[in-house]
């Protein structure tokens, strides 16, 4: 019974302590309606979730979208319109997978990063500047993987990929 | 641009060559915005492929980095300084192709700042500007995690 865990108490009661007089017919549908509403909030609460993910990302894109060339200091070129364009789609495209970026920045070799962090583990989408686009991901110990999108790896793909290596 | 000779300035070049040997474990430093460090670790977007610039000890404090001397004129003294040994950088990387990438530190000297010091990356004994996305990333990884946090980064 996967749900049982997280059902409201009443209706986990409910469930876990049928005596012979209750008619299953006619609790199923009061289960079930309120399974629904529990469902239904559970997913108002992840779209908001993703939602103010996204409007930090894209507030970073917009604040990333106005840099200068030599922001870093050492000659580093601004991110193109290419490459944030081609932050946007991807971080759209993750979210439908559920996935928040932790952080957004400007990446020295020019273009955007787009970073996932979770314990030792850490991946991120490199955005170059020519709009290409890879994913990178490693632990601590240094074990690197970098696959190209659209030639090492399928753009719907991606989310897949990053939530397995940050399980 | 003409330096700017205030008192304790980075060391001046003042027509100094090019001096190639590093010490076994001699630092490089390497100035850094605090939106670089985040999660408890330097992130890669931190670094520019190719010929990322550092200071080499050799001649140069750590917080010479930060002076204008070696910014090109700019006031960076709130970001923070990475320091890393030039001895133990991420070298060789292989790539897809069957080829190795070296990568080396090379004392390139400016006038305002001497210690001025470049990574750069080789294959057979050219010099690479542009290997595969794999070999520069798995470099900027790497190297992003053999730095460590010399003077911290308050912007």
């Amino acid at each position: 019974m996967p749900y049982v865990a997280d059902h409201p108490r009443h209706l986990r009661r409910q469930m876990e302590e049928p005596t012979a007089y209750v008619q299953t017919d006619n609790y199923r549908p009061t289960a079930t309606q309120a399974l629904a509403v529990w469902v239904e909030k559970r997913s108002q609460s992840t779209s908001l979730r993703i939602k103010y993910g996204l409007m930090d990302a894209e507030s970073e894109l917009s604040r990333l979208s106005v840099l200068r060339s030599n922001w870093d200091s050492y000659g580093a070129d601004a991110p193109s319109a290419q490459a944030i364009d081609a932050a946007r789609i991807i971080l759209n495209e993750l979210a439908a997978t559920l996935i928040r970026p932790s952080t957004v920045v400007a990446s020295a070799s020019g273009g955007v990063s787009i970073y996932f962090m979770h314990g030792n583990r850490t991946a991120y989408i490199e955005n170059y500047n020519d709009g290409s686009q890879a994913l990178v991901m490693y632990d601590q110990n240094g074990s690197t993987e970098v696959l190209e999108l659209g030639i090492d790896l399928d753009r719907a793909e991606v989310g897949g990929r990053i939530l397995r290596h940050l399980d | 641009m003409s330096c700017s000779d205030e008192e304790g300035h980075p060391k001046y070049q003042n027509g100094s060559g090019v001096d190639p040997g590093f010490a076994e474990g001699e630092l490089l430093f390497r100035r850094y915005k605090k939106e670089h460090y985040q999660g408890g670790q330097l992130l890669a977007a931190a670094f520019k492929f190719p010929s990322q610039s550092f200071n080499r000890q050799k001649y140069s404090k750590p917080e010479d980095v930060l002076h204008p001397d070696c910014c090109k004129g700019a006031d960076l003294r709130d970001w923070g300084v990475l320091e890393c040994s030039s001895t133990d950088l991420p070298t060789p990387i292989p790539g897809t192709d069957n080829r190795t990438f070296h990568f080396s530190a090379e004392h390139v000297p400016q006038e305002c700042c001497y210690a001025h010091t470049v990574l750069l990356c080789t294959c057979g004994g050219v010099v690479v500007d542009k290997p595969s996305p794999k070999v520069r990333e798995i470099f900027r990884v790497l190297l992003s995690q053999r730095m460590k946090v010399r003077i911290e980064a308050t912007a």
